[in-house]
């Protein structure tokens, strides 16, 4: 297990907010439950596992492998406020690619929290030796559109009705994909 | 004149020290292009034997941020670790060496600078970006050049401009010689000493013969082990560590 001592840095938001960026790591589990305890079913539908069961949550603490998953958080008063993650295969075709997962407490949303993450993972995917990072989210979600671009992600393909949502309605994808060299040292 | 041409020795004594040892009694001067220290654990080690040397250096990104801590504010957060780290052990007196560093330096084989010619933390490994400083030399931007020598991407990496002004990379042979046209205009990096990432565990640096206009990349094998043990002795993170047995 990679040790993560001192591994972490400041991040001020629009509004002047100072916020900690750290990498998740096992004593955070009561307090990412209660994270994902917070949000609402708007925007739990979106997150890929069902994080309403502490199951899931446990497994993730007991199979925590940052060469695999690269686990983000953003802590304010001592409350996790965001949670990001950098998604990587050790082997093959895909080993030179980085998926991204985020999710923001509502009441951060629009403060430049997201962008601060993103940004610090594009960074970290260049130093983990990814070229190309991706996201898929529904087209719908213009914040993130918008907060992705600002990274410099550039959307590459939607894909109408890929998904479902909680009332089982389609859902359209949009696939956003950047090269990390061209922006890493932009995105500070 | 033959100028040995290394980069990015991250505080990687035992590496230092191999490529050093490697290098031809008619070596007439030795460059480096920046980023002497941050990432591994011995930054007073390799600033002191650079001084002995009388090694000419450029100053990186790491270097720079371990002279003033706010500039570590951009690193990502195991750079940051690591910068930290380094700031705490450097001696004040080598501080002053690297603070006194040039960004950028016109030389007889060409301009040498750390990540490009107009940033030490930009970056030069896509074709656009290479296209970008390339045609900025065409254009005399930073006077009558035709070698730009760039390091900060841990990558050895050769791109020309021709005639023409197509800009591509050439390939570079394992252990092997490149000629220089002088019709055409090249950005040369030379991989690095402390922390290869181009897949290939070995130190990284290339020789310029600037009678013949020839460039000669070498790779030399270090102790790997000794300096991962001292990273994770100073409670460095061990992915510094595990990252130097595979190059990446």
């Amino acid at each position: 297990m990679m040790k993560m001592k001192g591994l972490k840095k400041k991040g001020k938001l629009k509004d002047g907010t100072e916020v900690l960026l750290r990498p998740m790591v096992k004593t955070d589990r009561k307090q990412l439950g209660e994270f994902f305890g917070r949000l609402t079913p708007s925007v739990l539908q979106y997150v890929r596992n069902d994080v309403t069961d502490p199951n899931v949550i446990d497994r993730w603490f007991d199979q925590l492998d940052y060469d695999h998953v690269f686990p983000l958080l953003a802590i304010k008063d001592e409350q996790i406020i965001a949670n990001a993650s950098l998604h990587r295969v050790a082997h093959g075709w895909r080993k030179h690619l980085g998926a991204v997962r985020i999710v923001v407490e509502p009441d951060f949303h629009e403060k430049g929290l997201g962008t601060l993450m993103i940004n610090e993972l594009v960074d970290l995917a260049l130093e983990f030796g990814l070229e190309k990072l991706m996201v898929e989210f529904p087209l719908k979600a213009h914040g993130a559109l918008a907060m992705f671009k600002k990274a410099g992600f550039s959307p590459r393909g939607v894909i109408e009705g890929l998904m479902k949502g909680r009332h089982g309605e389609d859902i359209d994808i949009v696939i956003m994909v950047m090269d990390v060299a061209a922006y890493a040292d932009k995105a500070r | 004149m033959r100028i040995a041409i290394l980069s990015d020795i991250h505080a990687n004594i035992e590496a230092f020290l191999a490529v050093v040892n490697d290098l031809d009694p008619r070596t007439d001067r030795i460059l480096n292009l920046g980023d002497l220290v941050g990432y591994n654990a011995n930054p007073n080690e390799c600033v002191d034997m650079a001084r002995n040397i009388g090694m000419h250096s450029i100053q990186g990104n790491h270097d720079q941020a371990a002279c003033n801590p706010i500039f570590a504010e951009d690193f990502n957060i195991f750079a940051r670790a690591a910068i930290l780290w380094t700031r705490n052990n450097l001696t004040d007196e080598n501080i002053h060496f690297l603070n006194g560093l040039e960004e950028s330096r016109r030389l007889s084989c060409g301009l040498a600078c750390h990540g490009s010619p107009e940033n030490t933390a930009s970056y030069i490994a896509l074709p656009f970006q290479a296209r970008a400083i390339l045609k900025k030399m065409k254009k005399g931007i930073w006077g009558n050049i035709n070698v730009c020598l760039f390091g900060h991407t841990h990558k050895r990496k050769v791109w020309r401009m021709n005639v023409r002004k197509k800009v591509a990379p050439v390939e570079i042979p394992l252990h092997g010689t490149i000629r220089l046209n002088d019709e055409d205009l090249y950005l040369l990096n030379p991989g690095s000493v402390g922390q290869p990432r181009n897949g290939e565990p070995r130190s990284s640096y290339c020789i310029f013969d600037t009678e013949n206009n020839s460039v000669t990349f070498k790779l030399v094998e270090y102790d790997i082990l000794s300096t991962m043990k001292k990273i994770v002795d100073a409670d460095l993170p061990e992915f510094f560590a595990k990252r130097l047995l595979n190059g990446a």
